[in-house]
Order: C-alpha cells, then sequence, then structure tokens
C-alpha cells in the first residue's frame, strides 16, 4: 500500500549547522513507527520540518493519497490536513482548563466565525454542543485521569497528566498522522505502561503514529518499525529488535539504551 | 543646484550624528537585554533641560570663570552627562531590573510608564512652552560649494564622531566593552565567565545616557530651544535608526542615524518639512516589515 | 461559551446586579445635569474605546499604541461624508466602523507577525503617521483647522416626527449608553465563542496554538480589525456630537490614555475596563485641578503594575527564556530583531 508520509531527501539547515542530512523516511497507514537516536541526533527537528515550524533547506515532504507537498505550508494548514503533534517540552496552554485546552484542537474542525459568535443561531449552539461532546470523548481515552478534572487549569494538573492532556489536544485535530515527541518522558513505569496501551489504541481508531522515544521498552511495545538517526541522518531501519541490535545504534548511543526506571 | 543637495547633505549630517548618539543607547540597551528602553529619549530631553539648569547656576559666576566660552561648554555637557547618567541607572534600577526577564511586554510597559512621569514632570517643572537655550557659541559661517554651514555644525559632526569613535574602541579594545558583547550574545554564558552582568547592564545604560545628554546639548546649541516633548520625536525617531542600522549593532546605530538624518534633510527639502516626522515613521515600519535585521542586520530565510 | 463566569456569584444574582447597574444608567441620564451627562457621555465614548482596544490587547494580546488612529479615521469619515456629500449620519456611523476595521487589516497584515514590542512601535508609528496626516493634508482635511459644521444626527420617522439630536446632552446620554451596551454584548459574545478561544490560545503560547490548527495571523487580524471597528465607530459618535473634528483630540497621548484604561483598570476584564473608563474620565473631570497630573499618574501606575504583576497583564507572554523552536521559528522576521551587539562587524 502507497505511504501515508513521504519524507524524501530532507535536508535542514541552520546557517552552517546541518541538522538534517538527505532524509528519507516513509510511514504507511496504521503504522506505528519508532524515532530513536541520541539527543541532538535531529529527531525533533524532523518533527518540526514535518508539522511546518521550520523550513527544509531541500528535500520533500508528502503527505496523504493522493501524495500532496507540505514543505510550504504553515503549521495550521498541515494540521487542517491531519497531521497532529505533541512537544518534547510539554506546551499545554497552562491557564486554560483541560476543557479548554482540548477544545482548542477542534478550532480548525469547527466553522462559528465572528457572526456566528455574536448571534449564535442554532447550528452554533449544537456545533458547541458537539464540541463539548467530543472532548468528553476524547478525555475518556485516559479513563478517569482527566474526565473529572475539565474545569482545572492545565498548570495545577500533575505532570504525567498534562503529558496525557497534550495528547487528547492533539487527538482533537483528527488527524490521521500523530507525531508524538517522547510522550512518556519523565513518566514512571506504570504510567509508561498505561500510555503504551494509550498509543495503541490511538491505532486501532485509525491513527497513524510517528513516536519519538527514548524508552526502548516503550519502543518496543508499540513500534511495527524503527528509524534510528544520528548527526541527522538514517544510521538504521527495520524491526525493533533488529535495529536494537544494530552495532551502529548501540555505538551511537555508547550502550545507553536502558530504560529509565 | 548642486548647492541645495550639499546643504541638505550637511544638514542632515549633524541632525543624523545627534540621532546616532541617542539610537547607540537604544541599541546598547536592546543589545543588552532585548529590551526597548521607550525612556530613552525622555532622558535624553532631561539631558538638554539640566544643561539649562547648569547655565542658570552659573549664570552670575560666568564672569568668574574668566568667561572662556569652552570652560562654560565644558561645564555645562558635564553636569549634563552625569545627571543624565546618574537618571539612567536610576531607571534601571528602579523601573527595569525588577521585571527582567519576566516577560516580553513587561519591560516595555514599565518603560512607557517611566516616560511618561518624565515628561509629565518635565512639564510640570518648566512648564508647556519651549524654553529658550542661551548661543554659547558665537557664529561663524563657511561656503562650500555654494553652501552654507556653520561651526556649532562642524562642532556637533566633530564632537559626535568622537563620542562613537570612542565607544567603538571601548567596546571592541577593552575589558568591560568585551564583558558588553559577551553579555549580549548571551547573558547566562557570561555570568558563567565570571562576567557580572548587572555592572555590564549599568555600564550599558550609563554610556548610553551619558551620550542623550550629550546630545541634548548640541540640540539646544543647535536649535536654541527645547521643550518637554522633544524627547518623545526626537527618541522614535534614533529608534528608528536603530533599527535602521540593524538593531544591537553599534556601527549600525551610527550608521542609521545618519543616514536617517539624511533621509529626513532631502525628504523634507522634497515634500515639505511638515512631513519630516513621517518620513522617520515610515522607514521604521518598512524596516520592520521588510528587512527588520536592517542595513547592517543578518538578512534571513523566512520562516514557512 | 460554556465555561460559568469566574465571580461567585449565580446566575440570577448576576443578572439582578446589571438589571440594577442599567437601571441606574438609565436613572442618571434623568435626573443628572448636563455637566454630569457631559462627563456621562465622555465616560460612554472610552468605554467602547476601552472595550474595543481589550479585544486586541486583553484578549489576543497584542499591544497596540496607536489605536487613537482608527477613532481619528472613523471621525474624519463621518465628518467628511457629510459636510461633503451630505450622507446620512446613520449610514456613516457603520460604514466608519467598517472603514476604520479595513485600516486595522491593512495596517496588520504585513506587521502582527512582528514581536511584541515591536507590534507596538509600529502602531505606534502607524497613530502618528495618521494624525500628522490629518494634520498636513489640508486639501483634504482642512488641516489643523479641523472640519466644522458637521450635522448632528437626525431621526426622522414620518407621520411620528422627527428626533434632532442637536447639542442635547441628554439625547446623546442615551445614544452612547445604547452602543455601549451593544459593545459589551458583542464583547462578551466574541470572548466566549470559538474565535475568543483562539484568541487565548495565542495568548498563552502563539505557537502551540498555530501547532493545533489555529489560523494564528488571520486570528490576529481578526482581534485587530474589529478593535479598529469598535475604534471607528465611537469616533463617529464623536463626529455626529461634537460637530467638530481636529487632529489634535488624537494625539498618541490619547492612545496612551486608552491603553491605561485596557490594561491599569481592566486587565483584561470587560467590567475592568468599564470601570477604568469610569476612574480615569470621570475622576480628573471632576477634580479639574488634578487633572494636570493625571498623565503622570499614569506613568507611575504604569511602573507600579508592570513590577507586581509582571507577567499578568497582558496575558501570559514569554516567561523566562525562549524555546530553541521560537527562536528558529522566528527565524525570519525577529532573527534580525535580535542580532547582538557586534561592535561592528
Amino acid at each position: 500500500m502507497s505511504a501515508l508520509l513521504g519524507v524524501r531527501h530532507l535536508t535542514v539547515r541552520f546557517g552552517g549547522l546541518t541538522a538534517l542530512q538527505d532524509l528519507s523516511l516513509e510511514v504507511r497507514p496504521g503504522e506505528i513507527v519508532g524515532v530513536i537516536g541520541p539527543n541532538g541526533s535531529g529527531k525533533t527537528t524532523l518533527f518540526n520540518c514535518i508539522t511546518g515550524l521550520y523550513r527544509a533547506s531541500a528535500g520533500s515532504i508528502a503527505f496523504g493519497d493522493p501524495p500532496a507537498e507540505l514543505a510550504h505550508l504553515g503549521p495550521h494548514d498541515i494540521v487542517e490536513r491531519g497531521i497532529a503533534r505533541t512537544f518534547q517540552t510539554l506546551r499545554v496552554f497552562p491557564n486554560l482548563s483541560v476543557l479548554e485546552n482540548v477544545l482548542i484542537g477542534l478550532h480548525c474542525r469547527r466553522r462559528a466565525g465572528v457572526l456566528g459568535a455574536i448571534f449564535r443561531p442554532t447550528w452554533v449552539v449544537a456545533e458547541e454542543a458537539d464540541a463539548i461532546r467530543r472532548v468528553s470523548e476524547l478525555l475518556a481515552i485516559f479513563g478517569d485521569r482527566l474526565l473529572p478534572r475539565t474545569t482545572w487549569p492545565a498548570r495545577s494538573l500533575s505532570y504525567a497528566n498534562r503529558r496525557r492532556l497534550e495528547i487528547a489536544r492533539a487527538l482533537a485535530t483528527d488527524p490521521r498522522l500523530l507525531l508524538l515527541d517522547e510522550p512518556t518522558a519523565g513518566m514512571n513505569p506504570t504510567e509508561k505502561q498505561e500510555l503504551t496501551g494509550v498509543i495503541r489504541t490511538i491505532r486501532e481508531r485509525g491513527v497513524t503514529v510517528l513516536l519519538i522515544e527514548h524508552d526502548m521498552r516503550v519502543v518496543m511495545q508499540t513500534a511495527d518499525r524503527v528509524f534510528a538517526m544520528n548527526y541527522g541522518e538514517r544510521i538504521a531501519e527495520g524491526r525493533p529488535d533488529e535495529v536494537a541490535r544494530d552495532p551502529v545504534v548501540v555505538e551511537a548511543y555508547l550502550g545507553k539504551m536502558t530504560s529509565r526506571a | 543646484m548642486a548647492a541645495v543637495y550639499v546643504q541638505q547633505i550637511i544638514n542632515g549630517l549633524t541632525i543624523g550624528s545627534v540621532y546616532a548618539l541617542i539610537a547607540l543607547g537604544y541599541t546598547m540597551v536592546y543589545g543588552v537585554l532585548e529590551m526597548i528602553n521607550f525612556a530613552h529619549g525622555d532622558v535624553y530631553m532631561v539631558g538638554s533641560f539640566l544643561g539649562l539648569l547648569v547655565l542658570a547656576l552659573m549664570g552670575p559666576s560666568a564672569s568668574l570663570v574668566g568667561g572662556s566660552v569652552a570652560l562654560v561648554l565644558a561645564l555645562t555637557l558635564l553636569g549634563a552627562m552625569a545627571g543624565c547618567a546618574l537618571l539612567g541607572v536610576g531607571i534601571e534600577r528602579l523601573a527595569y531590573r525588577p521585571v527582567r526577564g519576566t516577560s516580553r511586554l513587561g519591560p516595555l510597559i514599565a518603560a512607557l510608564g517611566v516616560s511618561l512621569f518624565l515628561q509629565n514632570a518635565a512639564m510640570l517643572i518648566v512648564g508647556t512652552r519651549p524654553k529658550a537655550f542661551p548661543p554659547l557659541i558665537e557664529k561663524h559661517l563657511y561656503h562650500v560649494a555654494g553652501a552654507v554651514f556653520t561651526n556649532l555644525q562642524v562642532l556637533i559632526l566633530a564632537a559626535s564622531l568622537g563620542l562613537m569613535l570612542l565607544l567603538d574602541q571601548f567596546v571592541r579594545r577593552t575589558r568591560w566593552g568585551r564583558a558588553m558583547r559577551a553579555v549580549a550574545q548571551d547573558a547566562e554564558v557570561a555570568s558563567f565567565m565570571g562576567v557580572e552582568v548587572n555592572t555590564v547592564v549599568i555600564l550599558t545604560f550609563l554610556i548610553g545616557s551619558v551620550l542623550a545628554g550629550g546630545a541634548g546639548i548640541m540640540v539646544g546649541l543647535y536649535y536654541g530651544i527645547v521643550d518637554f516633548f522633544m524627547g518623545y520625536i526626537a527618541g522614535l525617531k534614533a529608534f528608528t535608526a536603530a533599527v535602521l542600522g540593524g538593531i544591537g549593532n553599534l556601527r549600525g546605530a551610527m550608521l542609521g542615524g545618519l543616514l536617517l538624518g539624511l533621509a529626513e534633510s532631502f525628504g523634507a527639502g522634497f515634500i515639505g518639512a511638515q512631513w519630516r516626522d513621517v518620513i522617520a515613521f515610515a522607514v521604521l515600519i518598512t524596516v520592520l516589515v521588510f528587512r527588520p535585521g536592517g542595513v547592517l542586520g543578518e538578512q534571513l530565510p523566512e520562516k514557512v | 461559551m460554556t465555561r460559568a463566569p469566574v465571580t461567585g456569584l449565580s446566575n440570577v444574582s448576576r443578572g439582578a446586579l446589571v438589571g440594577l447597574l442599567l437601571a441606574g444608567l438609565v436613572a442618571f441620564g434623568l435626573v443628572a445635569d448636563e455637566y454630569l451627562l457631559d462627563i456621562g457621555v465622555l465616560v460612554g465614548v472610552y468605554t467602547i474605546l476601552g472595550l474595543g482596544l481589550s479585544i486586541v490587547i486583553g484578549q489576543a494580546g497584542l499591544l497596540d499604541l496607536g489605536y487613537i488612529a482608527f477613532y481619528a479615521i472613523g471621525a474624519y469619515w463621518t465628518a467628511l461624508l457629510s459636510t461633503h456629500f451630505g450622507v446620512n449620519f446613520w449610514v456613516l456611523l457603520p460604514t466608519s466602523a467598517a472603514v476604520a476595521a479595513l485600516f486595522g487589516v491593512v495596517l496588520g497584515y504585513p506587521t502582527l507577525r512582528l514581536r511584541g514590542d515591536y507590534l507596538a512601535i509600529v502602531t505606534l508609528g502607524f497613530g502618528e503617521i495618521i494624525r500628522i496626516t490629518l494634520n498636513n493634508w489640508r486639501e483634504l482635511t482642512n488641516g489643523p483647522m479641523g472640519i466644522m459644521n458637521i450635522p448632528h444626527p437626525r431621526i426622522a420617522v414620518s407621520g411620528v416626527g422627527v428626533l434632532e439630536f442637536g447639542l442635547k446632552v441628554q439625547t446623546y446620554y442615551y445614544f452612547v449608553l445604547v452602543l455601549a451596551i451593544m459593545t459589551v454584548f458583542v464583547v462578551r459574545r466574541l470572548i466566549h465563542s470559538r474565535i475568543g478561544l483562539a484568541w487565548k490560545a495565542i495568548r498563552e503560547d502563539e505557537l502551540a496554538a498555530g501547532a493545533m490548527g489555529v489560523d494564528v495571523r488571520r486570528a490576529k487580524l481578526l482581534a485587530f480589525g474589529l478593535g479598529a471597528a469598535f475604534a471607528g465607530l465611537a469616533g463617529s459618535f464623536f463626529a455626529g456630537r461634537a460637530g467638530f473634528v481636529s487632529p489634535e483630540s488624537f494625539t498618541f497621548a490619547e492612545s496612551v490614555l486608552v491603553v491605561c484604561i485596557v490594561v491599569i483598570g481592566g486587565a483584561g476584564s470587560l467590567a475592568g475596563v468599564i470601570a477604568g473608563a469610569i476612574v480615569f474620565i470621570a475622576l480628573p473631570e471632576l477634580l479639574r485641578e488634578a487633572a494636570r497630573y493625571r498623565m503622570l499618574a499614569f506613568g507611575v501606575a504604569m511602573v507600579t503594575l508592570a513590577l507586581v504583576r509582571p507577567q499578568g497583564l497582558l496575558g501570559r507572554t514569554w516567561v523566562g527564556e525562549e524555546r530553541d523552536e521560537d527562536r528558529a521559528a522566528e527565524a525570519g522576521v525577529a532573527r534580525g530583531i535580535t542580532s547582538r551587539v557586534s561592535g561592528g562587524s
């Protein structure tokens, strides 16, 4: 089957620094692809490129069927086309409530404009009610971790809950491809296990996942394929267990591949 | 015909060098703190009035000083510069330091508040009407290529260039100059290397304010009148000059000032003097929209 | 939209309070003398201005220091078209808002992507350009002498009669009251809507908002244009009431005044803006001698506010260091503005 995302010969330069070098990567629909590599290898740069935050110096990014070129689009256009992401550094809206955070994800899927806001015709009211229902639905993916806290400001949530919130927010944009940037960073083993299950649930809902992770156990348990990077280039690609044993990959990490306890 | 151009060039360079002196203050503070010191123009205004004050105080004793114009001028300059230095450093300590780094707009709001305060305090103290600045320097005219210029213009140009050269050398060759450049690059790392950031900031404000004070005296001598509102307009123009040359870039500020002075001079000559100020604002908006790095700044690819 | 108002009052008691307030305002119009009504009209105008600017600053987080330019545009549009072409005031009122909004969009389009403090300076420049143009373009605007004999509004209902607004302060008071109430209504609806939430998100974290599908540029333009529209509306009212407009009513100091109303009084909340208008406009008028110190006090208030609420008053713009994504993402625009003190190279 044809690729959902086709990154071809992507090169990104910042002045004298080459962050990505002739990178090619394919993601097929329904896959969970893991992206691994030591810090500074360009993984987040890759994500930033795909989502339109950075402009590539060379190469192309094709998405969808028929494939559309993403390289010149702005971030919100890319979201509209069906790619959503979370951030490595965790960027929920701290002073907005849980409900509002997820609601923002729905922004591009709703149509109420200025006139709709002022006059509130029935379709706008209905759209709002529908949106809230959708938010509850999404929060329910995380059981009762977020649902009882919809009015809480995001900054008052625990770290793990904020990570979950960010994922729910990204899912609200109704993506075909979800980019998760180190979603389990800072979580304890139980939380990581839970999130692994969530990632699989997301795939079952028909969303393809591209996942940056440092925790190899999480990668092993979720990814169908793994793509390893170092210094902005691909160094290995294949099944998780194969890549994990690849000497080039091991060397790149200098042996630091145990999951953090 | 050429005489008109030469005249405009001379006038433009003169006022341009004043803009440059003020612009240096903006660009240094921006380079080191990434903040727009909205009140800087008003420090310049205070400098003019301090000059008036010094002259008024010296009044009766001017004859004691031997009536030496140079000495009177020197004392006036010193008084204004010292006063402005104190003011600038004081503002930094009281209004800016507490909000440093908290948000982007916080320091601007604080600066706006200080500017309002200085302007209105000046207005309440000296009144709304412009005050005359005594012509200390006897005018001599020189003729070149059909254009006329005065010894005062020469003096202003020379003094400004001299000060700029001093600053340039200071920043490039001395320890403290290096420290300033380091803090401008990365304050955190500079502090790791043993640079006392607060001292550098104080120094930055001090130098900028001293230059502004000097500019205030020059303008007083040149135009003969000063008013409480002059800081606002001159400040915006000087800021435009700093942006034009590339904000954060010292030589850029100098160049920008001269360029703006020339643009204004020629523009006023061709479009009309009442549109003078519009030229500066138009330049500002144009630069920020099309080439925010300014003339000497970096030109980077546009974001997606 | 669905968030319950955070005041601790139930909906019923809130409604009662508002009703009481409205009754009081109506009663005020009936019993107050001309002097007080005059102040009332002034407060009304600045309330509309404050609410309009609060969309721009309070909601979208954009500092506009040249807001009064849109007020001027509305006023002059009304003045010019009524005196030169005899256009009916009631056509000019809404079109003034539209024209001001248009200017807002035109100004905003190339500039709203600038960093907060640069945007502030650019808007300041725009405000000054407008004022100077109004002052110097004599053929169009009659320069510093302004435009006189602007016809006052009148309502003619066939069979019932004619209401000439003329110089009747009381009529203008009720007129501005209606306009102000409409403004409050519209602004409230906007804040609690899909677009209002987008503004909030932009204010919190512009980059993340964009990454979540918000068309940031469009949202900012919308805020800017809507804000300008309210200013234009107020300007049109002003022209119709005063019968005379001149550039000296539209200075930077006026822009700062409205900023103060929003930032010091309001800090983004609607009730605060209204309170700010009352305090900053009514009080100095009532205490004539103190008026001279008004701007001075504003200066102190702004500094104090910046010190006391450094991150709060304009929404959460960046607190702390910039993140790497932001730096590179702002590459084209902001980077030039962040080039360092280089001593010349």
